[in-house]
């Protein structure tokens, strides 16, 4: 598998580490139920087959944080965006959480 | 109390003396010395100040921060994009003695600057061979239809993490590796350039 970081352009795998799931939201902690909440957002993960975002670091490279969508069966990769500029435009737009 | 000064020693003892590695018949395909005398300096623009930093840059040093792995140089001072938001500067030391302090002047309201000058090694690649030899170790297409002069990127050589660039098209490439990692680094370039013959001139 290769990821064409957005910074970097195209690079091998073993470049790259992958850290997990990038559509969690850290709740607010001043929440009523945030115990609740915090405990699905450190623990819970779903486990989708096809098409999923992940959250890739670019390691050996660039050392930017990357939002990898990418189907987990075949590893076709559909995108990727730096994981700043989508934390901007979340917060921007209120996005999710 | 005696004012001491620290002596100035290369991490890879084997690149300050002139030798001749690996075949010795025929003239050597791979040559290879340190660069030394340099002040390097990494350049981190602050939160939101990437903008205001690449216009106070222009107007100090006539020269466009590279947003791209690229490498731009004027006056004696060379720009390298070492990630986003991110640069190394690299200029004469004689010239600029206390660079980091001299850019925290003039430019410390917009990025942060560390001296790296004690923290890098740079070794200069070049000879008939330094595509193949290199291609042992980095992971990527150097090839003049993928990476020309003034081209920079971030990677590794034989799993150590370096910056490369090109600098001419004989070709002749530079690394910077971490201080630290010199010597193995120099351990992969060695063993796998000796088949060619290595030419080491030692550091200008």
């Amino acid at each position: 598998m290769r990821i064409t970081c957005p910074h970097c352009g195209n690079r091998s795998l073993d470049e790259f580490i992958y850290l997990g799931d990038a559509t969690v939201q850290r709740p607010d902690p001043a929440r009523p139920d945030a115990l609740a909440a915090f405990v699905d957002y450190v623990y819970q993960r779903e486990n989708p087959v096809g098409r999923h975002r992940e959250l890739w670091y670019h390691n050996a490279g660039c050392h930017a944080w990357l939002v990898v969508t990418r189907d987990v069966r075949t590893h076709e990769i559909f995108g990727v965006e730096p994981a700043k500029e989508v934390s901007l435009s979340e917060k921007t737009t209120g996005a999710a959480r | 109390m005696a004012n001491r000064t620290l002596e100035l020693r290369s991490a890879v003892p084997e690149l300050s003396r002139n030798s001749r590695i690996g075949r010795q018949d025929g003239p050597a395909r791979l040559v290879v010395s340190e660069m030394t005398g340099l002040s390097v300096v990494s350049i981190a623009a602050r939160k939101g100040q990437s903008g205001s930093l690449q216009g106070a840059v222009k107007k100090l040093f006539k020269i466009e921060l590279p947003n791209t792995p690229r490498r731009v140089e004027a006056g004696g001072v060379a720009f390298l994009w070492a990630g986003p938001d991110q640069w190394i500067a690299i200029t004469d030391m004689a010239v600029h003695p206390d660079f980091d302090r001299e850019l925290v002047a003039k430019l410390g309201k917009f990025a942060s600057f560390t001296d790296q000058g004690d923290a890098r090694t740079l070794i200069r690649v070049s000879g008939p061979a330094s595509r193949e030899v290199i291609a042992t170790g980095v992971p990527l297409d150097l090839h003049p239809r993928a990476f020309q002069p003034d081209d920079v990127a971030l990677t590794h050589a034989s799993h150590i993490a370096v910056t490369i660039w090109q600098i001419d098209e004989e070709p002749t490439f530079v690394f910077a590796v971490a201080r630290g990692f010199a010597r193995s680094f120099w351990h992969w370039l060695s063993d796998s350039g000796s088949v060619h013959g290595i030419e080491v001139s030692p550091g200008t």
